[in-house]
């Protein structure tokens, strides 16, 4: 089943085009699916227009068979989409478990009770408390999140974004600032974790991107220029020149 | 928070609720009348305090609910028959409940600071209206005096001063009680995650525009009580009411209380109006010492009173673990 | 209306246009280069005009008069600068603003205190003191003198905002401070340096608008809440809109109360609601 589809897409900021002429699609058969590119190549915006965040100048996105292209953010996510940031966008005034609970409580029938106490429906705390064990990080659930090491944090950013059970999920570079063990260890935990869920990640570690993707897309100055397996995409030599060059340059 | 924490807050809470009904009325009659007006203060303070220290959204048009639905209670019982608190309190909501449905919806568009500043132009707009156009019902400059009392449909004398106040106290906790139930919700607990970051609660599925909507008109609503109650309190109402500085006040009183803290508002009161009363005893300026108190808060007590006490708890508390 | 009056009354609009230009120029290059909208500002406009007042009681010299004012107005801003806004940095930004106005409040019962509450009122110099016939219209040659220093005043802020290095480095802090204090520039040097420029500028405006606003107790709301109208409806960082929109705002106001005396606050204020809901960026802003 056809799960997400990107057709001609394109962003322009002013004059710039920062995405031009996307196009891909993804099945509920591939699971793991990295976006590489060197930096500036448009992979954090592609994310932005599929999630939502930003209007797109031109072409379509279908989620699940539906046209979102218009569909404002959070009703995107309503619909199985998900989505990390890079930068840690977790709420710093409270704690690890309230982050979870006020993330479960967005699908909840609850989310609009105003006069009954948060505390009434069990049903929610029994959920973070099984996403906290699952993702080894239950023993922190008072602390606030100020007190959270950064993995602790890249940890939480994640579980934000699998609490409401989506079957897509964008993570825009899970280990950006861990250590490359740290990493390695982070993309292992999240492919044992979440087997059942479609990832599309963006990755700066080859090693890791190289290790986790099933499938990989690259991203250069706002194009596709290589869409294929992992083995594929190691011996392709325009991606290599893509990669040195910017060495150089 | 043990549940020892939980105890303590409980026995505080229902202590001071046993002194506001069983001991202030025992207290000479300007005292009562100055309790009644520091309760209604808290109220209007924590309408803006749910808008504000909750969901992050800074209002300066508060005035505007506070004084519209005070003008209801005003034109209500001085130009027709009605002095039934009911009647009056209900069609006062639903002004502040229109007025709000609609300017929220308009004012909600835009964020942070330009908020600010419409929610003021909006105030002053309605203010306007207030001096000039509708002259001929609100009777603009002057103002509409001698605002009687409403009746109750049973004995309670509002005409005393006693009366009265046991008559704001029932409506504050009727307020007070509401608010608290939101905060605790599920609803409560989202708002506070609009106000920390937005950004991510919009990623997480949140429609934010629906919860601050309804935000903001259950903040008019209990703005709009508030004013009421001022109306029949003060026998007068005139276009200061309706004024931005009003609303400017009701911010500078809450941070005095306390941001975002369920008290603050009632702290805030109590300061206010005692300080406010003593100064006003020796001098005419009471303006700008009102601003250098708010000064030295925003400098030096960050928290307003209730941090501050919350500070000195937690001292005591970690003393107390430590020795 | 006959052409005498109203060329009077289109005058007038535009010198109190340019008075409130005094205001707003400064007002809207605080908003955009900090963030902060600062009510304490038509505080300086005020006490500036009530310390030339007196300066000019004592000394019978317009011109010093017109530097003590301004001075006061700088030496207010740098105060509020220096001790009071730079703490609240970093923070949100409505707390820097309740805190104008609170300096507003505070700045307002000293002037009570000071000057009592009894309206004064400021001669012209005596070279100015004459009328010129306009087209059937005698008019002050004071007002025409307020009209030319107005944009004088903007021609200077223009070329120094656009020809100068210390006007760049303003313009690029707008857009992006951290790249600015990167370059290795003093960023908190030019907020200090804008909030005394704009509050120069207020104390100056209070004074020379002294002959013809007068002076009294409250002028210092009404003037901010027009000054702040002009930012909203002007939009962020483009003088010419600053001007342009202070010169509509002026004339408004001054054709209003002529044309309709009741209602002219509400029109002026109707017209910033409209604005904002269609382009909350303003006539003239940058969207956001």
């Amino acid at each position: 089943m056809e799960e997400l589809r990107v057709d001609h897409l394109s962003k322009d900021f002013g004059a710039i085009r920062v995405l031009r002429d996307i196009s891909f699609s993804v099945t509920s058969e591939e699971r793991r699916i990295v976006i590489i590119g060197p930096n500036g190549a448009g992979k954090t915006t592609l994310f932005n227009l599929v999630s939502g965040e930003l209007p797109s100048t031109g072409g379509s996105i279908h989620l699940f068979g539906r046209d979102v292209t218009r569909m404002p953010c959070h009703r995107r996510t309503r619909l199985g989409l998900a989505r990390t940031f890079q930068i840690s966008d977790l709420f710093p005034h409270f704690t690890l478990m309230e982050n979870v609970l006020l993330a479960l409580q967005a699908h909840d029938s609850c989310c609009y009770q105003m006069l009954r106490s948060r505390r009434a429906y069990t049903h929610l705390y029994e959920k973070a408390e099984d996403l906290l064990k699952k993702m080894r990080l239950y023993e922190k659930r008072d602390f606030p999140i100020a007190s959270l090491s950064h993995g602790e944090t890249r940890l939480t950013e994640i579980i934000l974004g699998i609490a409401a059970g989506p079957q897509i999920l964008l993570l825009d570079e899970p280990t950006s600032g861990l250590t490359s063990s740290e990493g390695v260890w982070l993309a292992k935990l999240i492919r044992s974790l979440l087997k059942d869920i479609t990832i599309l990640m963006i990755e700066h570690d080859m090693n890791i991107a190289f290790d986790f993707a099933d499938r990989m897309i690259v991203l250069h100055q706002g194009e596709i220029v290589a869409d294929g397996r992992p083995e594929e995409i190691r011996t392709n030599p325009s991606i290599r020149e893509i990669y040195l060059g910017t060495f150089h340059g | 928070m043990g549940n020892k924490s939980l105890g303590l807050k409980r026995i505080l809470t229902f202590s001071i609720g046993a002194a506001a009904a069983l001991a202030v009325p025992m207290l000479p009659k300007y005292a009562v009348t100055l309790a009644t007006s520091i309760v209604i203060y808290s109220i209007y303070v924590s309408s803006a305090n749910l808008l504000t220290g909750y969901t992050g959204l800074v209002s300066l048009g508060q005035a505007m609910f506070w004084g519209s639905a005070a003008y209801v209670a005003a034109i209500l019982t001085t130009r027709s028959a009605v002095t039934n608190f009911y009647l009056i309190s209900l069609i006062g909501l639903l002004t502040v409940i229109v007025l709000s449905s609609f300017f929220g919806v308009l004012a909600l568009r835009v964020k942070r600071l330009h908020f600010m500043i419409v929610t003021f132009a909006f105030g002053h707009v309605v203010w306007c209206l207030a001096m000039y156009p509708m002259q001929h019902i609100t009777l603009g400059y002057d103002g509409i005096k001698d605002i009687p009392r409403p009746t109750l449909g049973f004995s309670l004398p509002t005409d005393s001063a006693t009366g009265f106040y046991y008559l704001v106290l029932a409506v504050a906790a009727v307020c007070f009680f509401v608010v608290h139930r939101v905060i605790k919700s599920p609803f409560g607990h989202a708002l506070v995650g609009i106000r920390d970051n937005e950004h991510r609660m919009i990623a997480l599925g949140y429609n934010t525009f629906v919860y601050k909507y309804i935000c903001y008109m259950l903040s008019a609503a209990v703005a709009g009580i508030s004013g009421l109650l001022f109306a029949f309190f003060n026998g007068y109402v005139n276009p200061a009411e309706l004024h931005w500085i009003w609303s400017g006040d009701a911010l500078m009183i809450m941070f005095i209380g306390g941001v975002g803290a369920f008290w603050g508002p009632l702290l805030g009161a109590i300061a206010y109006t005692g300080l406010r009363y003593w100064i006003s005893s020796y001098t005419m300026y009471w303006f700008g010492i009102e601003g250098i108190i708010f000064i030295l808060v925003v400098l030096f007590f960050r928290g307003g009173i209730a941090g501050f006490i919350m500070n000195l708890q937690r001292k005591l508390t970690n003393g107390r673990a430590e020795g | 209306m006959e052409l005498p009056i109203a060329i009077s009354q289109v005058l007038n609009g535009i010198a109190f246009g340019m008075l409130l230009f005094l205001l707003a120029s400064g007002l809207s290059l605080m908003f955009g280069l900090m963030g902060i909208v600062n009510l304490a500002h038509g505080a300086y406009f005020m006490v500036g005009g009530y310390v030339g007042l007196t300066t000019f009681e004592a000394t019978s010299s317009f011109l010093l008069a017109l530097l003590a004012g301004a001075g006061t107005g700088a030496f207010l801003g740098f105060l509020t600068e220096r001790f009071f806004m730079r703490r609240l940095y970093g923070l949100h930004g409505h707390e820097s603003i309740l805190l104008t106005f609170a300096i507003s409040l505070v700045l307002s019962d000293l002037s009570l205190f000071l000057w009592t509450g009894t309206p004064r009122w400021v001669d012209p110099p005596s070279f100015l003191d004459v009328s010129f016939n306009i087209m059937g219209a005698f008019y002050p040659a004071y007002r025409l003198a307020i009209i030319l220093i107005g944009a004088a005043v903007f021609t200077g802020l223009y070329w120094f905002q656009e020809r100068t290095r210390w006007g760049a480095i303003v313009r690029a802090g707008v857009d992006d401070k951290e790249t600015v204090t990167g370059l290795g520039i003093n960023i908190l040097l030019v907020f200090t340096m804008v909030f005394c420029l704009g509050a120069f500028l207020a104390g100056f405006g209070g004074f020379i608008g002294a002959p013809v606003l007068g002076l009294h107790i409250g002028l210092d709301v009404e003037i901010i809440m027009l000054a702040l109208g002009v930012v909203i409806v002007g939009g962020l960082g483009s003088l010419p809109g600053c001007l342009v929109t202070c010169l509509l705002m002026g004339l408004s106001d001054t054709l209003g109360k002529v044309l309709w005396p009741s209602y002219s606050s509400l029109t002026i204020y109707l017209v910033v609601v409209i604005v904002l809901l269609v382009k909350p960026s303003g006539l003239f802003g940058k969207g956001n």
